[in-house]
């Protein structure tokens, strides 16, 4: 690798994330010495992968500016989709290769609207939402598919090494995703055209072409996420991963990402992600009911929102005295 | 004209945090004057609009005085209150609202809207100005210079006593910067006052009773225009008299490279036929709105032709996307480095490799940081971009280091043909200078140049030869150096 | 005016009638008095969520926050009028008390520290929607007092009330929008919010009361859903922001700011639930409605969009001689 220079520079708000963490850490084993347990942990794991890998392919749609609202309605179609093939005698392999094409055909169709059309990508997919929601609903004809066959149980309720395979499909997913924002070149593209989407048509970027890798990107994270699910309750319905939409979108803002793109990064989605899973461990774990689960999740981002956004107020006024200041002795130079 | 002074501005200082963008200005307005503000980029011109218009508070112990009487804008509200009415350079408009709403929003508050009323108010105010138009058409259908005319509409109907103005005729056509001087002639008539922020000197001088210079955030002072001249005006701008070193004195031009046949597109160009050579300056030039960067865009895949032939290097060439005109080794910096040219949020390391990511990669096919600091430390020293940091954001540079970042990053890309719009638009001098040398450097190489500018001085200075646009054609072409430059400036203004 | 008229609101209103006709010829059913009485009663409480949800886009803004706020309401309302103070009278001012407390909350947040709307609001949406859970721990809340479920009677067997309130709502607002100045600063912060700045319009405080009005109008709307079903589900209007922009978006609201109208929400209301119906009226199976309304919105920003890239592109830059 060379002279790689290691650099950590922790913003302010990857800081604000991990006093987050430390302090629901703490909270945890406060309210039960089962917390911190590696079961626990692992269960954990288990049931934030499949809202952390969607998240994950939200996190592009968002870097570049834009956003997938159909994601959690995705996933439910291909969740349909494979049970459907499954439970109809095909394999397990072609039934998951029918449900990743559908999930590249709804990629191609939000990137269509949105890359092509120049629709506005929050309109673009509430209008995919409804319609995907609807492909999967008359498919299933509105009703769950189960008798999913035993071998594909595997995917959501398997252990790799003791560890949940969902979780390590999050993990490799994660790491894959992480290098290509930060040294692929697709990565650097993305960035780009979240922050000033005409300059990066001047430099030569194919805006169009990026468009469609991260939709289709993000398409192909709900179709796992889908057939995890599928695997792991052993249904298949087309409402899954409706309720997951808002809390990805939450986390991943919560992990850093601005909401308007450019900025961010799938590291603290998954954190986010992992914050808002031990918040409802913890809740379990103590006996609360799941319905305060709602009301602190929705808590937890409006605080951390808010605090990232008077911190950022404070910070920006001393950046703009820095370069200015340095600006004026330049020029009296 | 000359009226009774009415608005004084004394002591206004603006302190930022850290800095001091204005240090004890004055600033005097007499009624019916059209007076101008003139100073370099950063000098303080728009923070003393601001403050005039309400819209920032200066430092405490800054006076505003109208009619002999102290007063204070506590927000944009108290100074429209006050007579005085601002157009900025965005216009600010409304384009989802009808003319006659944006002539006369925020004229009823606390109270219900009579859209009769508002008509007749929009009627009136157009009528003034003499300018025909459906008052119940959409803001946004139409098209900039007649949103300009709105603009000024909207301020006169608010019965203003000074009218600012911040670069109004930045994108005016020829014919419709005379219809603002009319318009200003009439406002005198009215005995308005006209506040007119400007960096075009020739503009200034034709239309302005009074000039104030502002430099560095000082006032340096405020003449009768009668009394000054460019050279004159320049130094009080500038501290000191410039002249370009006439760089074209030495030419490095070689054989043909690009060759341009009849290309058109209607709106934008027609039947534009020209060619260009290996180590030439080639300056497109005329007034705005005369399609020089619709043109050159051509040839970088942004504003394809309908019609006509492009060569390169003996063989015809389509460049129909950014990526096509890329491997054709062109490349183009846009005139707003802001919203075209540079990602601000993006390191200037990041900026500078960003459109040659493919040439430095790694194992595994990720990009070598190395690579790309190396690449980007040699385009630093070479083009002396200060501060030297390379993970600095683009947008904490000054605008000659930005420009020269937007310049390195083509650079970059090794082109055989350089397409610039306006080289050293929003730059201070000193760094005017170094990017005229540049540019000149580069032709030593051999790498063609086009230069689109609207700076007379620096065509004659730095350009091998000239070509004079107006509406939409080629009037005029003619060697720099030998030539005639006061006809070419006639064919810019007035095509015969 | 006339010209808007011309186009967008005309153009959905069109395919509504269309629509319709198409439904009542196929079957006899859906022209009764009864289905149509359906109709409008069951889409009153989205309609008035949709009205404030209008002003919300058009200021550039979002509120995906409506549906919690609306059952926020309905469910505090629902435990107030078992109180013995609680009367007509009482329980209107509580709706929209409460209505203005939610919606405050927003505004202030979304205003004051100028972050995102659609990360506020999906945050105060889970926070309104887990405390009447926790509250009521999912129960139902069943047997509203009569004096309550009467807000929603049929007057004189024709006209049902909640559509009075409806009209109401609209025609206040439509008032609001176009002859008074917070109306007007509502267009012009989503037109250009700088520009709306200079010219001395206040947009935190517009801002602010576009979703305070929009919360009012979610507590008016939890009031008129507990008197249609007589009963309270906190856990119940689940998703039902998506179909309020849904409407609002069908309707000719541009979901970037600037425009929009009551008129057009109104039809985009009534569009949305005459397809509902229409598929019932069908026998078609309820799945398909999602798919229906899908491609109906799909297509109608298409074509909304194709006409504004044409128009844009068609802008002649250069008068060439």
């Amino acid at each position: 690798m060379g002279k790689e220079k290691f650099r950590i520079r922790l913003t302010l708000n990857q800081m604000v994330l991990l006093g987050t963490l430390l302090i629901i850490l703490l909270t945890g084993t406060l309210v039960s010495h089962n917390f911190l347990t590696l079961r626990n942990m692992l269960s954990i794991f288990q049931q934030m992968s499949e809202m952390g890998i969607m998240a994950l392919g939200l996190t592009l749609c968002i870097l570049t500016g834009g956003n997938d609202l159909s994601a959690g309605t995705t996933m439910g179609l291909c969740a349909v989709i494979t049970g459907v093939c499954l439970t109809s005698g095909m394999p397990v392999g072609l039934a998951m290769v029918c449900s990743l094409a559908v999930a590249v055909i709804c990629g191609c169709i939000n990137a269509l609207l949105i890359s092509v059309m120049k629709v506005p990508p929050m309109i673009a997919t509430l209008g995919t939402q409804m319609f995907f929601n609807g492909v999967a609903l008359v498919i299933s004809k509105g009703n769950s598919i189960s008798n999913i066959p035993e071998s594909f149980y595997f995917f959501g309720q398997g252990k790799v090494l003791g560890i949940p395979v969902q979780a390590i499909v999050l993990l490799v997913l994660t790491a894959a995703l992480s290098i290509v924002l930060k040294r692929k070149v697709l990565g650097r593209y993305i960035i780009a055209i979240g922050n000033n989407i005409k300059a990066a048509a001047y430099a030569g970027i194919d805006t169009v072409k990026v468009l469609f890798a991260v939709y289709i990107l993000c398409s192909l994270m709900c179709c796992f996420a889908g057939n995890i699910q599928v695997a792991r309750v052993a249904t298949a319905r087309a409402d899954m991963g409706g309720v997951f939409l808002m809390q990805c979108i939450s986390a991943v803002v919560l992990g850093g990402t601005s909401i308007n793109g450019g900025r961010g990064g799938v590291g603290g989605t998954v954190l986010g992600v992992f914050i808002f899973a031990m918040i409802s461990n913890i809740m379990n774990l103590a006996g609360a009911s799941s319905f305060w689960q709602q009301f602190a999740t929705g808590s937890i981002l409006v605080l951390v929102v808010v605090f990232n956004c008077i911190t950022e107020m404070s910070q920006k006024r001393i950046r703009v005295f820095s370069s200015r200041e340095a600006r004026k002795l330049r020029s009296k130079k | 004209m000359h009226g009774d002074t009415f608005l004084r501005l004394d002591h206004i200082s603006m302190t930022f945090p850290g800095i001091k963008a204005l240090d004890d200005v004055h600033l005097d307005i007499r009624e019916g004057e059209v007076h101008a503000l003139i100073g370099e980029n950063g000098a303080g011109k728009s923070t003393l609009i601001k403050i005039l218009s309400g819209v920032q508070q200066p430092d405490p112990g800054s006076q505003i005085t109208i009619d002999g009487r102290q007063v204070q804008f506590q927000n944009a509200n108290d100074s429209i209150q006050a007579g005085i009415n601002a157009i900025y350079q965005d216009l600010s408009l409304f384009p989802n609202l009808t003319v006659a709403e944006n002539i006369t929003l925020g004229q009823f508050k606390n109270k219900k809207i009579d859209w009769k009323e508002s008509d007749s108010i929009a009627a009136e105010a157009l009528g003034r100005m003499g300018v025909r138009l459906d008052p119940h058409q959409l803001l946004g259908n139409l098209s900039v210079a007649k949103q300009q005319l709105i603009a000024i509409a909207r301020a006169i109907s608010f019965h203003s006593r000074l009218l600012i103005m911040d670069e109004p005729t930045a994108s005016l056509s020829f014919s419709e910067v005379e219809t603002l001087y009319s318009i200003i002639e009439k406002l005198k008539q009215e005995n308005i006052a006209v506040l007119f922020i400007s960096h075009k000197l020739d503009e200034v001088f034709q239309v302005s009773d009074r000039i104030t210079v502002l430099r560095d955030g000082k006032f340096i002072g405020c003449e009768d225009t009668a009394r000054l001249d460019n050279n004159s005006l320049v130094s009080m701008m500038v501290g000191r008299s410039v002249t370009y070193i006439a760089l074209n004195a030495q030419s490095n031009v070689g054989e043909k490279i690009l060759e341009v046949k009849n290309i058109s597109k209607k709106g934008n160009y027609k039947d534009i036929s020209f060619a260009l050579h290996k180590g030439e300056i080639l300056a497109f030039t005329g007034l705005v709105g005369a399609g020089r960067s619709e043109t050159v865009k051509a040839l970088f895949g942004l504003n394809t032709p309908e019609s006509g032939e492009i060569w390169l290097d003996g063989k015809k060439v389509e460049l129909r996307s950014v990526p096509q005109a890329l491997r054709n080794k062109i490349a183009f910096i846009p005139e707003d480095r802001h919203a075209e040219g540079l990602v601000l949020n993006m390191s200037m390391r990041d900026n500078l490799t960003i459109s040659v990511l493919r040439n430095i990669l790694g194992r595994g096919g990720l990009i070598d940081n190395n690579k790309a600091d190396e690449l980007s430390e040699r385009y630093v020293s070479i083009l002396s971009i200060r501060p030297s940091q390379i993970e600095k954001p683009a947008k904490d540079f000054s605008g000659g280091n930005q420009q020269k970042i937007a310049i390195a990053k083509w650079l970059v890309t090794e082109p055989d043909i350089l397409i610039i719009d306006e080289p050293t638009h929003g730059v201070d001098i000193a760094a005017k200078t170094e990017i005229h040398k540049l540019l000149k450097d580069l032709t030593k190489t051999g790498m063609a140049i086009i230069m689109v500018s609207s700076e007379w001085q620096e065509v004659f200075a730095v350009s091998d030869r000239v070509i004079v646009m107006r509406h939409g054609r080629i009037v005029h072409e003619e060697n720099t150096v030998t030539g005639n430059q006061e006809l070419m400036m006639k064919k810019a203004i007035l095509g015969v | 005016m006339n010209r808007l008229f011309e186009r967008r609101e005309a153009g959905v209103l069109c395919i509504l009638l269309v629509l319709g006709i198409a439904l009542a010829v196929y079957s006899p059913a859906f022209l009764t008095q009864v289905n149509i009485k359906n109709i409008l009663v069951n889409n009153s409480a989205l309609a008035i969520m949709a009205v404030g949800m209008t002003l919300v886009l058009i200021t550039g803004g979002i509120d995906v926050s409506v549906a919690s706020q609306m059952m926020f309401s309905a469910t505090l309302l629902a435990e107030f009028s078992f109180l013995p103070f609680a009367n007509p009278f009482t329980i209107v001012l509580a709706a929209i008390v409460i209505g203005a407390v939610t919606g405050s909350i927003n505004g202030l947040l979304i205003s004051h520290f100028n972050i995102d709307p659609i990360i506020i609001t999906l945050g105060t949406n889970s926070i309104y929607r887990g405390i009447i859970l926790v509250y009521t721990s999912g129960r139902w809340i069943m047997n509203l007092p009569g004096w309550f479920t009467a807000f929603s009677k049929t007057v004189g067997g024709v006209l049902p009330l909640p559509v009075v309130y409806v009209v109401l709502l609209l025609v206040l607002t439509a008032y609001i929008l176009r002859y008074t100045s917070f109306g007007r600063a509502v267009y012009a912060c989503g037109g250009n919010v700088e520009a709306a700045r200079r010219a001395g319009i206040n947009v935190n405080r517009t801002i602010f009361r576009t979703y305070a009005y929009t919360g009012v109008l979610c507590g008016i709307a939890g009031l008129v859903q507990d008197s249609i079903l007589g009963n309270c589900q906190p856990a119940g209007s689940n998703g039902w922001e998506m179909n309020v922009i849904a409407a609002a978006v069908i309707g000719g609201t541009n979901i970037l700011g600037g425009s929009g109208t009551m008129a057009g929400t109104a039809i985009g209301v009534l569009l949305m639930g005459v397809i509902e119906n229409g598929l019932v009226v069908a026998h078609v199976p309820t799945y398909w409605q999602k798919l229906v309304y899908g491609v109906i919105i799909i297509m109608t920003v298409t074509i909304d969009i194709l006409r504004k890239n044409r128009a844009d592109a068609g802008h002649q830059l250069i008068e060439i001689d």
